[in-house]
């Protein structure tokens, strides 16, 4: 076992690779009441195909299935997982994103008895027709919920409009057509291949001890053939899909999504520092101590919706601009603009400085909760950096880093616009 | 907790915790709604936060923020029973992980002073580019209420119920209102708002009693006349009503709201009752209207403890609607049957500590709990509440839902369908 100190942060975690193969991190707060467990795999919507491990023949995958497997693997033959956490008082959740699926509890007592469940439906899954159809059927309701809501429209479009050939642009859930395609044989067969412990992690974050984790993955860990799953990169072109998509929904004003498609091939600590550039550059950019910002606020071209993130995987990353606007070609106008500006005129050092410092106070944020911290780490973990890496890689970025990335990344050729329009209301 | 009375209705609420990064200091101010102060109020919140006298724009505002290592300052705006809640918060790095010895404790506090004391004004007047970008923002987020059909549809509910009360009125107010609104009638509505208001004031982390005391006693005057605060219970009606409003949406949301008896009521028993019913993922609801009969995606309920109602919420398809109502009546007769199992008892149980135990975790969640319980006139301390937790039987529970009418069913769907 490794014990790491984190003396920035204050933070004590200690890792260690079970003997089943299975990585394992204990991050320990004390004085907190929840303990936060996450179980995860690095297996999400971006994987579109299945090498089974056994050698059998490649399949693909249909949008949605890993989703639906993380769906499924609450049932067992008796009872549902619910139920099971029902008796335990733990607080029990999952979510599938785009390269990853995770299953977690947080609980306040009978921690081992959380523990033993999780790890149980994780392990052990049970996939028949009857539960597969039922499953279709909520699931079906999930997807048409997300078909009314213009945020998660305004975001998909804006990925399909970014990505020609990368599966990013694929909706988690997939939609009611390729989750009809689903049986229990595919989900077994990628259950097998993505669920195996080199392409796993368990997280635990809280007042426990490592050594007593250590002692539970003892007891309820089970042997599985262990392979590291590779994930194969798409050959997707520099250029965008599409320029523009605009759709119609009943919204009350304009949304829109200005994106810029990320080129460079990044990963590991490259890819957190390429991402650290990212962050800093968009507050510079149009963050809210931004001239720019202002502008557009006083203006009334945004409001408090507007936002700015940059997402990344080791296949994909992209940053993301917007929120509501009466105008949206003004504002992507306007930040291209400002783009041009700060590359002729360059980035004053008294802005990066100011800035790395609420980047310092938002980052330290994040670990308030057990739940953030479990998170982080589980970002950190796949991608292969330290939490000391993580928060250096902030503190480290120059202005010369800036400019490069600057002239790199936010290029018009790799930028597309997403927008929502009002449509008429029928009453 | 520390309680501290500064001023007439001002208190402090002192709340050690030393196991963040953070320190939250926050300022709650609680009228009695209606159209007019949850207009001016929400307006007069906005306008604060977008500039004061020493940092008159936006820009600058987040500039400090930033240079005070990325202090997170906010509004929230809220309804508790009858009452309007305007909150200013600020959530700061604590000194001990400041780099050099520096300290920013002090300039924090006069951060907050600064917006809420001291705003940018034009004689008696708020400050007019401000006043009009604030007045624009707050009559589009009115308007972008129907974006998110789960909570329109879950909060139109609660104000259908109460339509002929001041309740009815969403807390960010009325457009038609707002509209008329003007810098000094905002400003003239500022001078009274701040000597009228109840006050809680919440600094939890690492302060000194004294130190907190110190320096925001000096900004209320110790001559001021509150209002007093009050919810009045929901009219009985003789038959349930139904109300529709139509959008092209392709899931139907239909919400369900029901009127709670208030006399003898158990409180702790009642939030029980909420967990076993509709609150948990082993909730009635979710396993019946959601798990048996695949009907929706979520099905759940919550309660307006000060209002004394109930909604229950749900996302089906159009033609699910009746079915889903009628399971949903038919779950809560259960509970007044006591036909739940002791499993289902014990579960809710487990999960309503759980969520107790967990309330100390979360500085924003300390607070939302203490102000509500302080609204309430009921004890703020957590183990209490755990205890009296352990204490409840089924017919404790049994008896709130006796006590649960059904008053309003609300549909929201599109109106090209087919019954």
């Amino acid at each position: 076992m490794t014990e790491n100190d984190c003396k920035l942060l204050k933070e004590k975690y200690y890792t260690f690779k079970h003997k089943t193969g299975l990585d394992v991190c204990v991050l320990t707060k004390s004085g907190h009441s929840k303990i936060y467990a996450l179980f995860a795999t690095n297996f999400g919507s971006v994987d579109i195909v299945c090498n089974p491990i056994d050698g059998s023949q490649t399949i693909n995958v249909p949008d949605g299935t890993a989703h639906f497997l993380e769906h499924k693997l609450f049932e067992n033959e008796n009872e549902d997982a619910f139920e099971r956490y029902a008796r335990t008082g733990a607080n029990a959740n999952a979510f599938t994103s785009f390269d990853k699926t995770a299953y977690l509890f947080s609980c306040t007592d009978h921690f081992e008895q959380s523990f033993e469940i999780l790890v149980d439906l994780v392990q052990n899954p049970y996939f028949t027709e009857q539960t597969v159809k039922k499953e279709q059927g909520i699931i079906g309701q999930e997807i048409k919920m997300y078909e009314d809501d213009p945020d998660w429209r305004v975001f998909f479009n804006l990925l399909t409009a970014l990505f020609v050939k990368n599966p990013v642009n694929i909706d988690p859930a997939g939609t009611v057509g390729t989750i009809a395609q689903i049986t229990p044989e595919l989900l077994y067969k990628c259950y097998n291949t993505f669920y195996n412990p080199a392409n796993m992690v368990l997280i635990i974050c809280g007042d426990v001890s490592p050594q007593s984790v250590e002692e539970l993955c003892d007891k309820y860990l089970i042997e599985r053939p262990n392979t590291k799953i590779k994930r194969s990169l798409v050959d997707e072109p520099e250029e965008v899909a599409q320029k523009e998509i605009t759709i119609s929904l009943p919204v009350s004003q304009p949304m829109f999504l200005l994106g810029y498609k990320d080129t460079s091939r990044t990963v590991g600590l490259d890819a957190v520092k390429n991402a650290a550039v990212t962050e800093i550059l968009l507050e510079i950019i149009c963050g809210q101590s931004s001239g720019l910002y202002s502008k557009l606020y006083s203006e009334g071209l945004i409001n408090a919706e507007f936002r700015t993130e940059y997402m990344y995987g080791d296949t994909f990353g992209a940053t993301i601009i917007g929120g509501q606007s009466t105008d949206p070609q003004k504002v992507v106008a306007s930040i291209a603009e400002k783009i041009v500006f700060l590359s002729q005129n360059g980035i004053s050092k008294d802005d990066l400085e100011r800035i790395k410092k609420m980047i310092y106070g938002r980052t330290l944020r994040q670990f308030n909760s057990v739940e953030d911290t479990a998170r982080i780490y589980l970002e950190l973990k796949f991608i292969g950096v330290s939490l000391s890496d993580y928060i250096n890689a902030y503190s480290s970025v120059t202005l010369e880093d800036c400019l490069m990335r600057l002239n790199s990344h936010f290029i018009d050729q790799h930028s597309s616009v997403s927008i929502v329009l009002p449509t008429k209301e029928k009453k | 907790m520390n309680r501290l009375t500064i001023a007439p209705a001002v208190n402090i609420n002192i709340i050690p915790m030393d196991k963040f990064k953070t320190d939250y200091l926050s300022v709650n101010f609680m009228v009695p709604i209606s159209s007019s102060s949850a207009s001016n109020a929400s307006l007069l919140a906005y306008v604060l936060k977008g500039g004061c006298k020493k940092y008159p724009a936006l820009d600058l505002i987040n500039r400090r923020l930033e240079e005070l290592y990325g202090a997170v300052f906010d509004i929230q705006i809220k309804k508790m029973g009858e009452n309007h809640v305007v909150g200013f918060s600020i959530d700061f790095l604590d000194d001990s992980f400041l780099p050099d010895d520096q300290t920013i404790y002090a300039e924090i506090v006069d951060f907050l002073k600064d917006i809420i004391f001291y705003p940018l004004t034009d004689g008696s007047a708020f400050n007019e580019t401000i006043f009009d970008t604030e007045k624009k923002n707050l009559l589009d987020l009115v308007a972008a209420r129907i974006n998110d059909k789960t909570t329109y549809a879950f909060k139109r509910c609660g104000e259908l119920m109460a339509s002929t009360q001041p309740y009815e009125v969403y807390e960010y107010g009325v457009a038609e209102i707002i509209k008329e609104i003007t810098p000094a009638s905002l400003y003239a509505y500022y001078q009274q708002w701040i000597e009228t208001a109840n006050v809680e004031i919440f600094a939890v982390g690492r302060f000194c009693d004294t130190d907190v005391k110190g320096s925001l006693a000096p900004l209320f005057n110790k001559a001021r006349v509150p209002v007093s605060l009050e919810t009045m219970m929901l009219e009985k009606k003789t038959e349930i009503r139904e109300e529709f409003e139509y959008y092209p949406v392709e899931q139907a949301k239909l919400s369900i709201g029901f009127r709670i008896e208030r006399e003898n009521i158990d409180y702790t028993a009642l939030t029980l009752f909420l967990i076993l019913f509709g609150a948990s993922a082993h909730s009635l609801l979710f396993k019946n209207v959601r798990e048996k009969l695949s009907l929706c995606y979520y099905c759940a309920a919550r309660i307006d403890k000060i209002k004394m109602s109930m909604i229950v919420f749900s996302g089906v398809l159009p033609q699910n609607i009746e079915l889903a109502k009628n399971e949903i009546f038919n779950q809560l007769d259960i509970v007044k049957r006591s036909e739940f199992s002791d499993d289902d008892l014990s579960a809710a149980k487990f999960t309503f500590i759980n969520n107790l135990k967990s309330i100390s975790d979360s500085m924003t969640m300390l607070e939302d709990y203490t102000l509500s319980q302080i609204l309430l006139e009921l004890d703020v301390d957590i183990d209490k509440a755990i205890d009296r937790v352990n204490c409840l039987v089924e017919a404790d529970v049994a008896a709130v839902a006796k006590g649960i009418t059904p008053d309003t069913v609300f549909v929201l769907k599109d109106n090209n369908e087919v019954l």
